[in-house]
């Protein structure tokens, strides 16, 4: 039976987490797209924008390496490897990075002022973060270290990945016959849900920041 | 509560989710930058009196009717339906805020939480517990504008009155049409309020810079937009523009009211004329040479507190400063400054309301910054912000005079 979930999460779901994430932006873009626009001005002066980003830049910083990360375990991109490195981008910082930044948003909750304004969403998409990151990492890890015979190697993944692109799904059994596939799954499973929550939680701040931070300045 | 008042709640909340408004519920991430950035919060250390814990009894509405995940999840997102209780705590959000946009400086998103304490408040006069003063207010502006011909005679008796002011002040042969008033072509409209000091400081200034100017019969302050009813507010805004219309007037010059500037400046959308503030246009006469100011002429400590609606929301910053800095020699800057100048605490209508012993606790950042400075003289450019300054002076028994820009450049006119 747990094949056949482990199957489904590692394909189906995938599939499925992309369309509604993908989907699920758009639905938002075009459902703003044919709403009633503002007819004065919103603006604060000076016209300019808020204060820096601060923390939020690390994290993004981390996200863009964390999906470059991701790409190439899809197959080599000759861009990405212009500056020479193994797969995964960043041996494992990356990582670190994310963890200490949704540890340190996620603490942050429990005590006041944000503990009182926290909802239980703000609680939840930060612990699905986390997890899904501290595995990612111990999958990275694992491989680079080759620690107890791990075995899962970034050839593998690419097999894997490249597959679902290709829309010809398959799980290398190098995957599916390892003591590890249940840490895999895992992890794509969580991934999955991340993905598909974030058009529809406070997540969409990554989209709708630039549009609302633009009527401010108009 | 009712089926059908819950019903017409939710066609409010519905009616009023613009682009803006889809914005700023989806986005906010709690973060918490704003959290100690309202002066309110900082004078009352309470939750509701944060911006965004103001804003999270809105957004629990709005997440439970019109978002797919507060209806499918509404115990993640902690969407909430109507409910008396719920509307309460949405009175206490909406009526603590005066709208000065502070938070939304703060942002890192840029959401407006003013903005949505309108739809709050808009919600709170449907469901009947809006302030009556306000709403009695209202009434009464909507009802001026509906039957304007029963009201010219008694004004115009009044006027001839403040004309024999500005004669005496400027040392005139005659009071005759010193406040002109229905002058076609003008080419300034200026828009007061009901208070005498209002028409009489401005008369003076355009007088003494020989303007083509006339008075509107309508007050420049909007109590609908106060109330929270966006019918009325429009009404009383359209009855100042249809007056400037039909008189073909260049610009409409609005009194030192920040509201009133802000609703026609930047809430009305394309106007076929243009719209300034009383301060930029003395800036403007000053820098022209039109009037002259005494320079220097006054040597106590000077401090100017930016009405928020001018200032952060309007962008007038150098103007009143400039005025200033020629007429006193000891000029005085509060910290935080500009747009991050913390609220006097009258705005939004709450200066309307019989609640001094808030306005008196919540005024508390705008007490210190003033003591702060050792000013002696607190200059502003709005009837809220010097009337709320007046009571944060008596609550505060602060050793200090609360003037309008008007009057200081009136006292110090050159003529
Ligand atoms: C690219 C994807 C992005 C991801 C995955 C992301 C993720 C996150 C996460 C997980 C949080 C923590 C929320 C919490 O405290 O519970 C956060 C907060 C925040 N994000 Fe983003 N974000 C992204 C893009 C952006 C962008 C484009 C901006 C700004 C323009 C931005 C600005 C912020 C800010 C200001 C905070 C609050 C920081 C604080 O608490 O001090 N984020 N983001
Ligand atoms: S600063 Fe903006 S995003 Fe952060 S809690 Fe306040 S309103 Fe929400
Ligand atoms: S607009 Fe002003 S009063 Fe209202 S929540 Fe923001 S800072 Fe506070």
């Amino acid at each position: 039976m747990w094949d056949k979930i482990f199957h489904y999460v590692l394909i189906h779901m995938v599939y499925l987490a992309f369309a509604v994430f993908f989907g699920g932006i758009l639905f938002k873009l075009i459902i703003v797209l044919f709403s009633k626009k503002f007819k004065g001005s919103l603006a604060t002066y000076p016209r300019k924008l808020p204060r820096p980003i601060g923390i939020a830049a690390e994290a993004l910083i981390a996200m863009v390496l964390l999906v470059l990360g991701h790409l190439e375990l899809i197959k080599e991109f000759k861009f990405i490897q212009i500056i020479k490195h193994d797969v995964f981008l960043g041996a494992g910082f990356v990582g670190i990075t994310f963890m200490i930044c949704t540890l340190y948003f996620l603490f942050r909750r429990f005590k006041s002022p944000w503990r009182e304004i926290s909802v239980p969403e703000d609680f939840l998409l930060l612990i699905l973060l986390f997890l899904t990151t501290v595995i990612g990492s111990h999958l990275h890890i694992g491989e680079r270290y080759e620690m107890a015979q791990f075995g899962l190697n970034a050839e593998l993944y690419r097999e894997y990945f490249g597959s679902l692109v290709a829309f010809k799904p398959v799980i290398p059994e190098g995957i599916s016959l390892s003591p590890h596939y249940v840490l895999v799954a895992l992890h794509i499973f969580l991934a999955n849900l991340v993905l598909m929550m974030l058009p529809f939680s406070k997540m969409m701040h990554m989209v709708f920041a630039f549009l609302s931070l633009n009527l401010k300045r108009k | 509560m009712e089926k059908s008042q819950i019903k017409e709640l939710k066609s409010i909340l519905k009616s009023r989710y613009n682009r803006p408004m889809k914005y700023y519920i989806d986005t906010c991430t709690r973060c918490g930058l704003c959290y100690d950035t309202c002066h309110a919060y900082d004078g009352i250390p309470k939750k509701e009196f944060s911006p965004v814990g103001r804003a999270e009894v809105l957004r629990k509405l709005y997440k439970r009717y019109r978002s797919l995940s507060g209806m499918l999840f509404p115990y993640f997102t902690d969407a909430a339906g109507f409910s008396d209780k719920v509307m309460d705590q949405l009175h206490e959000a909406a009526w603590s805020c005066t709208g000065c946009r502070r938070c939304m400086v703060n942002c890192p998103f840029g959401i407006d939480t003013g903005m949505m304490m309108g739809v709050a408040k808009h919600l709170l006069v449907a469901y009947g517990t809006a302030p009556e003063e306000l709403v009695m207010l209202a009434d009464a502006a909507v009802e001026k504008g509906k039957s304007i011909d029963e009201f010219k005679e008694g004004y115009r008796g009044v006027i001839k009155d403040l004309e024999k002011t500005v004669q005496q002040k400027l040392n005139l042969p005659s009071p005759e049409n010193l406040i002109p008033m229905e002058k076609m072509n003008a080419d300034i409209m200026y828009v007061g309020l009901a208070g005498a000091h209002s028409i009489v400081n401005p008369a003076i200034i355009f007088n003494a810079a020989k303007e083509n100017w006339t008075l509107s019969y309508f007050e420049g302050v909007n109590f609908g937009f106060f109330a929270g009813d966006p019918e009325k507010a429009n009404f009383i805004a359209q009855r100042i523009i249809k007056e400037a219309v039909a008189l073909n007037v260049k610009e409409v010059v609005m009194v030192e009211c920040g509201t009133a500037f802000r609703i026609l400046h930047s809430l009305m959308g394309e106007l076929p004329f243009k719209v300034s503030s009383i301060v930029e246009v003395i800036y403007r006469y000053m820098e022209s040479g039109k009037i002259k100011l005494k320079k220097n002429a006054v040597t106590e400590a000077v401090t100017y507190h930016d009405p928020c609606q001018l200032g952060r929301n309007g962008g007038i910053f150098e103007e009143p400063r400039d005025i200033l800095k020629h007429i006193v020699s000891d000029y005085r800057e509060m910290t935080p400054t500009r747009e991050h100048n913390w609220c006097c605490g009258g705005g939004g209508g709450l200066g309307a309301l019989d609640n001094e012993e808030f306005r008196i606790k919540t005024g508390k950042p705008k007490k210190d910054q003033i003591v702060k400075t050792g000013a002696k003289i607190v200059v502003s450019a709005c009837e809220n912000c010097v009337s709320q300054l007046q009571v944060i002076k008596s609550g505060y028994g602060l050793d200090i005079e609360v003037k309008y820009l008007t009057e200081i450049v009136c006292e110090n006119l050159d003529v």
